[in-house]
């Protein structure tokens, strides 16, 4: 290999279709070596990323790889935080409707993300505008309305947590 | 926890919508052009500060967040001691009201009740309608009303003119401590939803207040003594109590303590904790949002959708004209029956504020496909060992975050009290910009990609121009990259040219995390220039063929030496990475490394094995910021097995044990010898080979040693005389 030229496209495609088939950085919770998570705030799916996400997400990805290495079970998850106003104001530039507008960006992203070599469990990949995400935040809310009597005090002191 | 009541939005008249914070621009709707007005409309609230007390607390327990996050914490729960207590309404001549009515002040210094000289209540209060006397009601009425339609950002700030800012009501108060009636504003920069929405105004320590008093004409009393050299206005510093009969002398403390404790023997005060923190409003008038869960009944009121009725969802395939939220203008959708009596009933059109998705998210991805909200795997991994993101999340995605997990926790779902144990900040990207000013004044920025820079001998830009035209453009301030100012740079065209390894080491060697990071074409360049040369350096070393295996017993001076800088080089770089966060410095380390490597030009056999030792060590602390070409240089290498399953490379100590020192001889502090010795040799052995040294013996002829200072394996100064 190494008496070639250094050409970082080739490689470095060819080390990210490496990770994908060997699933590399999908964990699991039996694993063994003690567990660290580490969190990057998830990006708005704004069409593309810009140069604060490439520096944030590389600081993440550095501190997991080091932990990974240090025999640690490291998860480093990503989503997207699809809801918000952007999308309605780009759905009315386009003529097109929030949801089509921000699938579209979240798969371009998802695209550079990968292509920079981020080493997250794709497999826990979260997207907030879809249902299976915010029925669970429509549930909480349900039972908080419910509970609307009890401070958190009482609820601790009757049990209920 | 969650409840509903009236709050203010920004009501578009025209458009006849709600508008969020960011369509009202200049006091106008985005697209109407209309005159935006505040408006209340009932909105859902969840309760925060039922914790508020346990957000601050929770703050010391919180060693690896940064300071400045949770002083901004701290300040935003704002939590202060003070007395509330009853002020009795009264006329100019301290005459009670006849119907008995009080104003209820909260103050944190009581101490400087004697230096009240009016009080005032928020615009908002239910007494300032009754209680104004007949020929200040016109004036009243009008100032609430214009209050009205302010926002709370504007009544909060400092600027306006004060005497435009409130009007007297006419109405006193009783101040208990002087004896006397004090008169009774309403101002705007009051709020109802702080304290008591009533204060006792104090100009001789409060700055605002003495800016009130001066433009109202109402007197000032100091009730703290400033220092003698003070020449400002209000005093808010400590001193002893003056013009306070029975406080006089005491200082601050003491005689908040004796005022407290005088209002609550009168029967008329008490000690309360205030919060500047609110409950937090997760209602918005949008459509893109998490349908919130609720259903309205004329009989029943509002009723939470039944559990097996959920999820709401939102229409995805809708046409979207910007003015009204498809789901509000959608009778079909908003239709449907109560759960509880069955009747009509229609169901919430606003979503939640989109700080709710990212209050847990976090949580989710532990289980993201859980039968629950949760499940067993998020007590595992949760809290959060590292949280990295933008310091302008510092105060609401972070509080509400901290919020949440306590939310999840009192539901039994999760087991700590805080969701993440370390938080960084990284600092802000920011590039030059540039511009040109057209004839009627406009700037058009244009991208730094667009244009090519001049510069002088010294590297300093003197002039920059276009280069799809070849004129000249202004070069301004290097700021944030933004949209705005066009000098984003687009990492895709980046990592297309110099690949990610490269994109990804120049943004963490240009600076350290927590600081602005700059954008420069040449560090691209250099971060580039830097793996290829770590590139060819490997490939050489691999094409002289096998090594063979190290033997640290027979070393030479040179090949410990590598030793040791490799060695070094292995622990600074671990404790930058896991430790400092001072990704830039260990990569200076490793580029130092490198650099010795390249120097060092022995072919034995052991040589080339300790350059094995090395290389094998330096693909592997720079795995994690280059992933890609240390993976390729790893297998070429014969490391074994894949890179990113690697052990990170352990320290070996007795490697980095100094086999030679230099040490500075000196006679009278001059530098006169260099000694290459053994470490820890000890100060009499020391003296005893420097003295014959022929250039300190020169400078020591016949004078007298007066004194020897000694560092071991640094230096020696031989004072002489």
């Amino acid at each position: 290999m190494a008496t070639t030229p250094y050409n970082h496209g080739e490689i470095e495609v060819k080390v990210q279709q490496s990770w994908e088939q060997a699933d590399a950085f999908r964990v699991y919770e039996q694993a063994e070596g003690e567990k660290f998570y580490c969190l990057s705030m998830l990006p708005y799916p704004s069409g593309a990323l810009h140069m604060g996400h490439v520096r944030n997400y590389t600081i993440g990805d550095v501190i997991s790889r080091y932990h990974r290495m240090c025999g640690k079970n490291v998860l480093q998850p990503m989503g997207w935080d699809a809801f918000g106003l952007p999308a309605e104001n780009a759905a009315i530039k386009n003529k097109t409707a929030p949801a089509k507008w921000t699938y579209a960006n979240i798969e371009h992203m998802r695209g550079q993300l990968k292509r920079l070599g981020f080493a997250y469990d794709w497999s826990r990949e979260v997207t907030t505008c879809k249902p299976d995400y915010y029925r669970w935040e429509q549930l909480m809310f349900t039972r908080l309305m419910k509970r609307a009597w009890l401070t958190a005090k009482k609820l601790k002191s009757t049990g209920i947590r | 926890m969650a409840y509903r009541k009236e709050a203010e939005v920004n009501w578009d008249p025209v458009d006849q919508t709600v508008l969020a914070n960011e369509q009202v621009i200049d006091g106008r709707g985005w697209r109407s052009g209309a005159e935006v007005e505040r408006k209340s409309i009932s909105q859902w609230f969840l309760k925060i500060t039922d914790y508020s007390e346990e957000l601050l607390r929770g703050l010391d327990e919180l060693p690896g967040w940064p300071d400045s996050v949770k002083t901004m914490q701290r300040n935003w729960i704002g939590r202060s001691e003070g007395a509330e207590f009853a002020m009795k309404v009264c006329d100019a001549q301290g005459e009670p009201d006849p119907k008995g009515r009080a104003v209820s002040v909260f103050t944190t210094r009581p101490d400087t009740s004697f230096g009240m000289t009016y009080a005032v209540l928020a615009p908002e209060h239910p007494l300032v309608a009754e209680i104004a006397t007949p020929d200040q009601a016109e004036a009243v009425e009008a100032f609430v009303k214009k209050t009205q339609n302010a926002s709370e950002t504007d009544r909060l700030s400092l600027g306006g003119a004060l005497d435009k800012r409130g009007v007297f009501t006419g109405a006193y108060l009783f101040n208990v401590f002087t004896g006397k009636p004090v008169p009774l504003y309403i101002a705007d920069y009051v709020l109802m939803g702080y304290g008591t929405g009533a204060i006792m105004a104090v100009p001789g320590q409060d700055q605002r207040d003495w800016d009130f008093a001066v433009s109202h004409g109402l007197p000032i009393v100091r009730t703290v003594e400033p220092p003698q050299d003070w020449e400002g206005e209000a005093w808010t510093g400590t001193g002893p109590a003056i013009n306070s009969e029975w406080l006089n002398g005491l200082e601050v403390d003491e005689a908040i303590e004796k005022a407290m404790a005088f209002l609550e023997s009168q029967g008329i005060g008490k000690r309360v904790v205030n919060y500047r923190l609110r409950d937090w409003g997760v209602s918005r008038q949008r459509y893109w949002g998490c349908p919130i869960p609720v259903i309205y009944c004329e009989k029943c009121d509002a009723v939470p959708v039944p559990e097996d009725q959920l999820p709401v969802i939102l229409p995805e395939d809708v046409s979207f004209t910007g003015v009204q939220s498809p789901i509000k203008t959608d009778p079909q959708w908003c239709k449907t029956t109560c759960p509880q009596c069955g009747g009509p009933a229609e169901r919430e059109t606003d979503t939640f504020d989109t700080f709710m998705e990212s209050s847990w998210y976090y949580a989710r991805y532990c289980c993201p496909d859980a039968d629950a909200q949760l499940d067993e795997r998020a007590r595992y991994w949760l809290p959060v060992d590292q949280y990295i993101g933008g310091i302008e999340h510092a105060i609401l995605h972070l509080m509400y975050f901290r919020f949440y997990h306590r939310l999840l926790r009192d539901a039994g779902l999760v087991d700590s009290d805080e969701p993440a144990t370390r938080v960084l900040c990284q600092g802000m990207v920011i590039a030059d910009t540039y511009y040109r000013e057209d004839p009627d004044g406009e700037i058009h920025w244009i991208n730094p990609a667009d244009v090519e820079v001049e510069r002088d001998q010294k590297g300093k830009p003197v002039g920059a121009k276009l280069i799809s035209d070849g004129q000249p453009v202004v070069i301004g301030a290097v700021e944030k990259m933004s949209k705005s100012k066009n000098n984003g740079i687009d990492p895709e065209g980046l990592v297309e040219r110099y690949g990610a390894d490269t994109v990804r080491l120049f943004s963490m060697f240009a600076a350290p995390p927590d600081q602005s990071l700059e954008w420069s074409e040449s560090g691209v360049e250099g971060a580039s220039r830097f793996l290829r040369r770590v590139w060819a350096q490997v490939t050489d070393h691999i094409e002289q063929g096998p090594v063979e295996e190290l033997d640290t017993a027979i070393l030479s001076v040179e090949e410990k030496e590598i030793r040791r800088l490799l060695h070094d080089t292995i622990a600074k770089v671990s404790d930058d990475i896991s430790r400092r966060y001072t990704f830039n410095t260990a990569i200076a380390a490793v580029m130092e490394l490198s650099n010795h490597l390249a120097r060092f030009e022995s072919k034995t056999a052991q040589s080339r094995a300790v350059r094995q030792e090395a290389w094998l060590a330096i693909v592997r602390l720079l795995g994690p910021i280059t992933p890609h070409i240390c993976e390729v240089l790893w297998e070429a290498l014969g490391g074994s097995g894949r890179l990113y399953q690697a052990s990170w490379p352990q320290v070996d100590e007795s490697a980095r044990q100094r086999t030679q020192v230099t040490l500075v001889v000196q006679v009278n502090g001059k530098l006169r010898a260099r000694m290459e010795l053994e470490p820890g040799v000890d100060k009499e052995a020391v003296f005893e080979q420097a003295i014959v040294i022929e250039n300190v013996s020169r400078h020591m002829e016949g004078k007298q040693v007066r004194k020897v200072i000694h560092i071991p394996d640094r230096l020696l100064n031989i004072v002489v005389g």
